[in-house]
């Protein structure tokens, strides 16, 4: 039939399409291993805890293990008590919990202070200290409320032990020893105290935030519009790799490389164009995000600019090497596609580094997206200034020589 | 005339596949020198070679007196390229094509402007020239293909290919072009397979095949190599006896068996026609077709190959 040998040589060309494969079966299978890695811990039970929360632990009372223990009971919690250095496991300290919130690793971290169970069973007021990254305050929104629970059941407890404890001396002090006992009186007034005692916590929490936070509170748009951002300026890579193969493909290049042009001023014109999209595209679109939806832009515009120039520089890299590594059009968008999107979703793009496993986490820290976006967070929410996102910046200029490298070592001008 | 080009026992070797194989020939001050041979002779190669695309694997190839690999830059100045494939943007105006090559060369303001019009004007799309290149013909953009190698005015001008898939009306401007550039000076390399193309436009031929050049002379002295006619007699299986027979025929130059044909070179096709069909009814044997053609640059090319320019 006419309809068969159609359809044959229509699939025949399909299957020797090698972008049309990447993109119909490489790119889904993609998305579902790395997405699933990435957001496996939120689907799981209670063995396997989505939200990593560091717990520094100052006070050796049964209070305090009370507390480890309620935390440890909530499902999509794993509470962390130690930390590791080097080869070394030890208790978790305020500062690891903070190093691991200034990365971007964890959302908050709870501290239990020296005296907490002792305040507590003196029926004081007790404090606990909550650290939290304003750059995610959503999650670490998440977190507090489940702290505070937890804190509002063990402060009553407490208080329960020490109203019953306060009335039982009460009875025991007042009454002669044949006066008889109104016990519903008594039941009334201890169960008064103890709903009291529950809507009251003696437990006072003081968050405190790890970074300054920059006026209000962080929005949706302080934390998608840097991340989008970045995901969407690494499609250069398919513009920067589609320019050169057309050149090579229409002749142009032959023709370039006969006049009298060097290949290094031939190469960085190619180059430089993209680069200048980047910039524009990187601004326009955090303009939209500041003017229009109102997302704050940190304390310091000039640290905004370095990082951009290095995430458009990355980004350009990355494009001469996909077309250093391809040898047709159709590839460039079958394999450039693909590692646009595998870098975007494994450097933090879609979603956020904290809700990663720890292995994803440090797989992140091999891709120019998740400097670039603890780049712009760290001035965005975390109040930082333009040297102290060098380290970023430098990391971002560190993957652009390795691609400019690579992409110069394997390329082919005819 | 002194020597504009001098190309000295000139190789280019990919891995075991050798593309040009020890080529010499020199091209004068002012002529067009046409290098004929049928697809893969080594023509486009060598071409890149004295081009400055990439260096020979052998030899020496000098041009106005400088070595094409070591004075490169300075060279790239002084020859103008019209690839074989289109070399242009098909997404910008004829215009913005040539500005940007101009640019490429060096050239600027006033001086670009006036360049980009007259190369326009040399191949006739100055009304079209604000238009984008993927909206013209094949001709036209063969057209601008060629403008864009006239901007800088080279002392010499590669030419490969240039009327590949060109209608006859492109074919017949691009030849007006080509003989109007050398009017005024310029000295054309002009690559073909079409040899009615060298007979017409080129000064002296080379013709290439395997990688080599067989014959380099004018096209009147490369013919009259041949002189006489050429008599094609098809048959269906080779004549043996009567091949021997019809060679020792007066008149008769040459006679082999070809492709299923008998070519014959004959003085004069009157005086040797009455022989051989002599001989044929003689030996009783059929003749399937009968042609008799003046020698032309494809004769002498399948006279000194055994095969046609293009696959026929």
């Amino acid at each position: 039939m006419k309809l068969w040998a159609v359809t044959i040589k229509d699939l025949k060309i399909i299957l020797a399409d090698r972008g049309a494969l990447v993109t119909l079966f490489a790119m889904p299978l993609m998305f579902i291993v790395v997405m699933s890695l990435l957001l496996g811990p939120l689907f799981r039970g209670a063995d396997d805890n989505a939200i990593k929360l560091p717990v520094v632990i100052l006070d050796n009372s049964a209070q305090a293990n009370t507390v480890i223990t309620d935390l440890q009971s909530i499902n999509g919690f794993s509470i962390e008590t130690e930390i590791n250095e080097g080869n070394q496991t030890r208790a978790m300290t305020r500062a690891g919990a903070e190093a691991m919130l200034r990365d971007g690793r964890r959302v908050a971290a709870l501290i239990i202070p020296d005296g907490f169970g002792n305040a507590l069973t003196r029926g004081e007021k007790a404090n606990v200290i909550v650290l939290q990254d304003p750059a995610q305050l959503n999650l670490a929104n998440v977190v507090l409320g489940a702290v505070n629970g937890v804190l509002g059941r063990v402060g009553g407890q407490a208080q329960t032990t020490q109203s019953v404890e306060q009335l039982t001396q009460l009875v025991q002090s007042k009454l002669p020893p044949q006066a008889p006992f109104d016990a519903d009186a008594f039941r009334a007034s201890a169960l008064d105290k103890m709903n009291k005692s529950l809507n009251t916590s003696p437990i006072t929490v003081e968050t405190i935030n790890i970074a300054p936070v920059n006026e209000n509170q962080i929005g949706v748009f302080e934390q998608n519009v840097p991340g989008f951002s970045i995901m969407f300026v690494f499609f250069l890579v398919n513009f920067v790799a589609g320019s050169i193969m057309a050149e090579k493909q229409d002749g142009t290049f032959r023709r370039l490389l006969v006049a009298p042009i060097s290949k290094p001023a031939l190469l960085a014109g190619k180059l430089l164009p993209n680069f200048i999209v980047g910039l524009i595209q990187i601004t326009i679109l955090f303009a939209v995000g500041h003017f229009v939806f109102g997302m704050k832009l940190g304390n310091d515009l000039f640290g905004l600019v370095l990082v951009t120039i290095a995430v458009s520089l990355a980004a350009t890299g990355l494009g001469i090497l996909v077309a250093a590594l391809v040898k047709t059009e159709r590839q460039i968008s079958g394999l450039g596609t693909l590692v646009i999107l595998t870098l975007a979703a494994l450097g933090g793009s879609m979603v956020p580094l904290s809700v990663m496993p720890d292995f994803m986490q440090n797989v992140a820290k091999f891709t120019p997206h998740a400097w670039a976006l603890m780049g712009y967070q760290n001035i965005i929410a975390r109040g930082a200034s333009w040297v102290d996102v060098l380290p970023q910046v430098a990391m971002l200029l560190g993957f652009a020589a390795v691609f400019y490298a690579v992409a110069l070592w394997r390329f082919r001008f005819d | 005339m002194s020597n504009l080009v001098e190309v000295k026992n000139v190789t280019k070797k990919y891995g075991e596949h050798v593309a040009v194989n020890g080529v010499s020939f020199a091209i004068r001050q002012g002529e067009i020198f046409g290098l004929l041979g049928p697809n893969g002779a080594g023509k486009s190669t060598t071409i890149s070679m004295l081009a400055t695309q990439f260096p020979p694997t052998g030899g020496a190839i000098t041009i106005d007196g400088m070595d094409v690999v070591t004075d490169a830059k300075k060279l790239r100045s002084k020859i103008g390229v019209v690839p074989q494939d289109l070399a242009l943007y098909p997404t910008l105006s004829a215009r913005d094509n040539l500005i940007f090559f101009g640019e490429i060369y060096g050239l600027r303001g006033r001086e670009l402007k006036t360049r980009v019009d007259e190369a326009l004007e040399i191949v006739g799309l100055q009304d079209r020239a604000k238009e984008r290149i993927e909206t013209y013909s094949g001709g036209m953009k063969r057209r601008v293909n060629l403008a864009a190698g006239l901007l800088h005015r080279p002392k010499i001008l590669f030419l490969d290919e240039p009327t590949v898939g060109v209608d006859p009306q492109s074919r017949n401007a691009i030849f007006e072009n080509v003989e109007l550039l050398n009017q005024q000076g310029m000295t054309i390399l002009y690559t073909t397979h079409y040899m009615e193309e060298a007979e017409r436009l080129c000064h002296r031929v080379g013709i290439m095949d395997h990688g080599k050049i067989i014959a380099l002379d004018t096209p009147k002295n490369l013919i009259a190599l041949l002189g006489g006619s050429i008599i094609h007699i098809g048959l269906n299986h080779e004549p043996n006896g009567l091949l021997a027979e019809i060679r020792a025929l007066p008149n008769i130059k040459s006679a082999q068996w070809q492709s299923e044909k008998l070519i014959v070179q004959a003085n004069g096709a009157e005086g040797a026609l009455v022989g051989i069909a002599n001989a044929f009814n003689t030996a009783r044997e059929p003749m399937q077709s009968l042609e008799i053609l003046k020698p032309n640059l494809e004769s002498v090319f399948l006279h000194l190959t055994g095969k046609h320019l293009r696959d026929q």
